[in-house]
């Protein structure tokens, strides 16, 4: 143990020189300290109106505005937003550039004169909108003012698909954008009750019949086809049933057209009740079947 | 018109006295009894004149409170227009063909329709069987016409 005191003096001679040259090095400082006091002391009394000056215009205030400002900017956007800041960048100059083009600071400052008149000019109300509305000048500006929104909207939606949507979503609006009610299959053959199996149209050589049992093929009709279909509804044929059917077929080679119960009986010179009596279930359509004349259109 | 067809029965209330109210309920019947197809019209209220003998063929269109009218209401209820309207709506029916209330009501009847007059609508305008057309079957009440409808799809037009 007697190493110690040894020992401990040895290192309280090195803290001492230490000391020592902190102490100069201190005393070093201070005499610079002095002169830089007297260096900033005449800075001050120099600087002190300007910065007096600065301050009463409020230059200070709005810095530390600005530094807000940079604070918020910093804090607000994440490292993912610059880096979208980058890809963009392209865009945001072509922007800039599109902006700042003469022609749109013409407009702009064409805009901002009006703000500046705006104490002069008149409210204005419905009647005074048609009125302005039929000024060539605020047509034509209301055209850009459509097209602008037209734009927009086509811009939020392609934002709000997933996919990037056709161009023109104006007219080939996307799902979900525009409800469409659901349109009804065209000329869908299941619409018409076709009355089911069609009482045996009987098999007269191959004739062809519609899904409601008319002949499809006028020509391809025969008296003994008329048989057929007449004993298929329950009707034996008289002669007052050959002068409607013959009629009605010579009508359809006049007139092309198949004619409904009210030109038959005017036409064949029948009352309307003997057709009924003739052809009890309906006797437009019966009759029409079994002279292998297509079905008569019409509410008569 | 195949006898597979279930059997099917109508009954239409015909409750509007206008030129243009009472053709649903005429065409309908018709096309029933063009189908095949057991038909009834029961006329009633103001309907009641489609089948009045001196005023069937002096049936209106009135354009008042018809929100397809392409006539602005104010102009509609001017005098002369309801004339003008109904003018219009015959010239309209003879162009397509189709033939005018007294004429359907013949046809009707030939084919077959039954046609009821309202026993409660006749007492309260004042009518008697012989202020009805020959086509009428009958004058009848409600309860009678649920009586005759038994089975029957029941339309009010």
């Amino acid at each position: 143990m007697d190493t110690l005191p040894s020992d401990l003096a040895d290192r309280l001679g090195r803290v001492e020189a230490k000391l020592d040259r902190l102490l100069r090095a201190q005393e070093a400082v201070d005499e610079l300290v002095d002169d830089g006091m007297h260096i900033v002391r005449e800075l001050t009394h120099a600087t002190t109106p300007t910065l007096l000056e600065l301050e009463r215009k409020g230059w200070f205030a709005k810095g530390a505005e600005l530094w807000h400002v940079v604070d918020e900017v910093v804090e607000g956007y994440s490292v993912e937003d610059v880096r979208l800041l980058a890809e963009n960048v392209v865009t945001i100059l072509d922007t800039v550039r599109t902006i700042t083009q003469p022609d749109v600071m013409e407009l702009a400052s064409r805009a901002v004169e009006a703000v500046h008149e705006a104490d002069g000019l008149e409210p204005v109300g419905p009647l005074a909108m048609l009125r302005a509305s039929r000024d060539e000048d605020v047509q034509r500006g209301l055209a850009v003012v459509v097209e602008v929104v037209r734009r927009v909207g086509e811009a939020t939606a392609r934002l709000q698909t997933p996919h990037p949507a056709p161009r023109r979503v104006a007219s080939k609006p996307t799902p979900g954008h525009v409800v469409r009610r659901p349109v009804a299959a065209p000329a869908a053959p299941a619409a018409t009750p076709s009355p089911a199996p069609v009482a045996a149209p009987p098999a007269g050589g191959g004739v062809a019949y519609d899904a409601q049992g008319f002949l499809v093929d006028r020509s391809a009709w025969t008296p003994e086809l008329a048989e057929q279909l007449a004993a298929s509804v329950g009707i034996t044929l008289t002669e007052d049933h050959w002068r409607i059917l013959r009629w009605i077929r010579e009508e359809v080679d006049r007139s092309g057209a198949s004619p409904n119960v009210r030109r038959i009986a005017l036409g064949a010179d029948v009352p309307i009740r003997t057709l009924y009596e003739l052809f009890p279930k309906g006797p437009g359509k019966t009759a029409a079947r079994l002279a292998g004349v297509p079905k008569p259109a019409g509410c008569i | 018109m195949t006898d597979t067809v279930p059997e099917r029965k109508m009954a239409l209330i015909c409750a509007k006295g206008g030129l243009d109210e009472c053709y649903p309920a005429l065409i309908l019947a018709n096309a029933a009894r063009m189908s095949g197809i057991d038909c009834m019209i029961f006329f009633t209220f103001y309907g009641l004149d489609v089948v009045t003998e001196d005023r069937v063929d002096h049936l209106h269109v009135n354009m008042v409170g018809n929100p397809s009218s392409p006539m602005p209401p104010f102009i509609a209820g001017l005098p002369g227009m309801e004339l003008l309207a109904s003018s219009m709506m015959r010239r309209k029916l003879d162009e397509l063909d189709l033939p005018g209330p007294r004429e359907m009501l013949g046809i009707l009847h030939e084919a077959g329709c039954t046609m009821y007059g309202c026993e409660l609508a006749m007492r309260m305008f004042g009518r008697t069987r012989e202020d009805l057309l020959p086509v009428v079957e009958d004058v009848i009440t409600a309860t009678d016409f649920y009586d005759l409808t038994a089975g029957a799809h029941i339309v009010f037009v």
